[in-house]
Order: C-alpha cells, then structure tokens, then sequence
C-alpha cells in the first residue's frame, strides 16, 4: 500500500481510538485510512469517493495474521495526501477520494457530512500532503 | 478587544490544545475567537462573518513578544457572546462568528462551511448576552 497518513498530534484521550472489527485475510499498514465496511462496526481501508471515514488505522495487521480487531484513531492531527487532479483548501473539509487519498469535500448534506475525514490545515495541491485535523 | 470567551470546563484532554502559528507582536488578549488566517496552520484574530475557527487562545500574546506559536483550544465549552442587536443564540443549533469575539446562528447550510461553525449554543440567549456553547472543533 501507499500514501498511508503520518499522525503528528494525538488528541483527545490518546487520540480516541475506537475498536473496529477487520477481516483477517486483509494486510493494512499501520495510518491507513480505514472506512465504513459493513454493519456491525466493521472497517476496512478506504477505497474510493463515497466510502464513509471512520479513522486512521493505529497498528499494522497482516493478512491472515489471526487478528480481527483493530483500533482506529478518530481525534488527532494527520498528514494525509490529496489524489492526483486533487487538492485541499485552508480550513475546508477533504473526503476520501482514493485508497488512502482525499479531496476537497462537497458533499452539501447532513449525510454528507459523515463523508468528511477532516478539516484541511493547509492550501493544498494535488498527490502532496499536509495537515488535516481529524475529529470523528 | 473585548468580549472574549470565558471557558467554563475543559474537555477531551485539557481541552485539546492545537498549535498554529500567529504573527510575531500580534496583539492577542487570552481567550480570543481565533480563525484560520493562511496556510499552513496559521492563526489570528476571528473578526468577520465567513471566518473559519481554528480555536479559543490560550495565552495573551502582546505586541512587543516575539513568539509565533500558540496553542488554541478546541474543544470545551464556553461562554460566549452573542452580537449586540443583531445576534442570538438557539439551544441545540450551532453558531458562527460574525464580529470579534461575538456570534450567531450559523446559516450556511453547507459542509463546505462546516469550518465556520464555533460550536452548539447550550442556551438561548438574546442579542448582547452570552450564553454555553459546546465547542468540538475539526473534522
């Protein structure tokens, strides 16, 4: 895998990790970017537009490793990096837009909302990263 | 300035300090609305309908220091004020800045404007009164 996030800034407790239900035959490097998978709490790396943010895988898991939970950070501050045609905008929001890639949310709905991975701390162009502030 | 913030309880871990850069002598009383002003990471003085919170500041910085860091909280809750004669605060629905240090409620119905959004008024309070307002910023 590539682009994974780099955490820089735990916050909250720790970075208020949420314990998330994974497949075990699925390898994900530790800052992955992990999404909504399938009910119940159950994660997996994000893929594509559209894919619902849960938070930043804490650990590495490898395939068929016998693990099947993993606690995903939710509060923090991240360096992730914008898809390629991509970018971020001071102070606005990114949505997932690739496998561990974002860009600019415009999503103009409550539901919408839950598309958001974090508010962009920098002007961004695209396939660069830069600071984002995570709160799930 | 005036009407500056006066946090009541600290939330997350002491509050969730971020540190953003602010302008060497730029005159910050404690407790200031702060808006994201340039990028990267950079804060000062909220002022403005359409600013977007990066946080309250934590310490007083005066025009003859030097340093250019600060630390802002973003998340606790608050007493803040609302606009004198125009603004207001609805328990249950968010906020947003529209002058120094005083808000009302946010109208853009939007997620691209989600960053203007100081937090959710924990009271109803007229015009020119302060009030609770729970305050959990990014995201």
């Amino acid at each position: 895998m590539a682009n994974e996030a780099t955490i820089t800034t735990l916050l909250g407790k720790y970075g208020n990790p949420v314990e998330y239900t994974v497949a075990d035959g699925t390898a994900i490097p530790k800052g992955s970017l992990m999404v909504m998978d399938s009910s119940p709490q159950t994660a997996k790396i994000s893929a594509a537009a559209g894919d619902f943010f849960v938070g930043i895988a804490n650990s590495e898991k490898k395939a068929n490793d016998g693990k099947t939970k993993m606690a995903v950070i939710t509060k923090c501050i991240a360096e992730i990096t914008t898809k390629g045609g991509g970018s971020a905008v001071l102070g606005a929001p990114v949505h997932i837009d690739g496998v561990n890639l974002v860009d600019v949310a415009t999503d103009d709905t409550c539901a919408g909302a839950t598309l958001v991975v974090a508010q962009s701390l920098e002007t961004l162009g695209a396939s660069v990263k830069g600071a984002m502030f995570v709160n799930v | 300035m005036a009407n500056e913030v006066r946090i009541i309880t600290l939330l997350g871990n002491k509050g969730d300090p971020v540190e953003y850069t602010i302008a060497a002598g730029a005159v910050i009383p404690k407790n200031s609305i702060m808006k994201i002003s340039a990028s990267p990471q950079t804060a000062a003085l909220a002022t403005t309908d359409g600013d977007l919170i990066a946080g309250i500041s934590s310490c007083e910085s005066k025009a003859t220091d030097t340093f250019t860091k600060m630390a802002l909280i973003t998340h606790c809750v608050a007493e803040v004020y609302a606009t004198a004669a125009t603004g207001s605060m609805v328990l249950g629905e968010p906020v947003k800045i529209t002058g120094a240090n005083t808000v009302a409620p946010a109208d853009d119905d939007t997620v691209e404007k989600k960053g203007e959004v100081l937090g959710r008024a924990n009271e109803t309070v007229a015009a020119g009164a302060s009030g609770e307002v729970l305050i959990n910023l990014g995201g």
